[in-house]
């Protein structure tokens, strides 16, 4: 296997600062199609604060466990950022509020529809407690 | 439009991941929630129109943007507690799927989870070529 050169950086596939930084092209509207119908073509979508992807990828960065399984990153209409894991049946989402700094939580089992949701300052407490939760699952779904 | 009908859901790009490790386009599960001020999902009947054309009338005729097209199916949404209903406003083959019973925010992203769950077994239904 040929090895890369060293001047290359080499990425994960779901490198979140990475997938933070396109976000910064987004602008106002950015999502329109996406609200109901009536609405098409009036614009949907805010864009994420320059500030607060800059504040979410050092604060991830720093606090996120380094051996946690990564997350899909997408951005919100609201002007955020939505998180998500699929680990086996459990089906979690971290929606992050960029102005707050506040998430919210959902893990839903789908098998047993089970659910839980839980508000989260995304200080390293908070953190510290996302990654506890997701090495947690991420366990439970390799039948450990 | 029965059980089976088949409901087209438009995929907006950003709404979507490429994992290069799998080579797999992942939706978000935003792309399956309405907004909080419609509370209700817009979607193609497929029975009156192809996967392919509800994307060409998306992206043609609307000039909206959409990678894909998802889909579930009418029993996915009763069963779930989701009333389907063809109202045919704008186009006539719109239908919409009703989250405005749903009382609580988890209840939104458990439905919205659930339909893309469904829509990621059946597969995309229609992806452009890219060229």
């Amino acid at each position: 296997m040929a090895t890369p050169p060293q001047t290359e950086k080499v990425r994960h596939p779901l490198d979140v600062p990475s997938r933070l930084d396109e976000f910064r092209a987004l602008r106002d509207g950015w999502a329109d199609g996406m609200q109901y119908a009536g609405d098409w073509g009036n614009g949907y979508g805010k864009a994420p604060s320059h500030a607060g992807l800059d504040w979410l990828a050092a604060s991830f960065t720093r606090h996120y466990p380094a051996d946690a399984p990564l997350p899909y990153t997408y951005p919100t209409p609201e002007g955020g950022v939505q998180m998500e894991w699929s680990l086996g049946v459990q089906e979690i989402s971290l929606e992050i509020d960029l102005e707050t700094r506040q998430g919210w939580w959902h893990r839903l089992d789908m098998s047993t529809t089970d659910d839980a949701e839980q508000d989260l300052a995304l200080d390293a407490a908070g953190w510290q407690w996302l990654g506890a939760e997701i090495i947690r699952w991420a366990g439970m779904g390799k039948g450990e | 439009m029965n059980d089976n009908t088949f409901l087209y859901r438009q995929i907006y790009p950003e709404f979507t991941q490429l994992d290069r490790q799998d080579q797999q386009v992942r939706p978000t599960s935003q792309a399956f929630l309405p907004s909080a001020s419609d509370g209700k999902l817009s979607v193609y009947d497929g029975d009156q129109i192809t996967a392919e054309a509800s994307w060409f009338h998306y992206t043609d005729v609307l000039k909206l943007e959409s990678c894909g097209v998802a889909a579930f199916t009418v029993l996915e949404c009763r069963a779930i507690d989701l009333p389907v209903i063809s109202d045919g406003i704008p186009y006539p083959e719109h239908i919409s799927v009703d989250f405005t019973g749903l009382s609580s925010r988890s209840q939104r992203a458990t439905r919205a989870k659930q339909l893309r769950a469904a829509a990621n077994a059946r597969g995309w239904q229609f992806r452009p070529v890219v060229v």
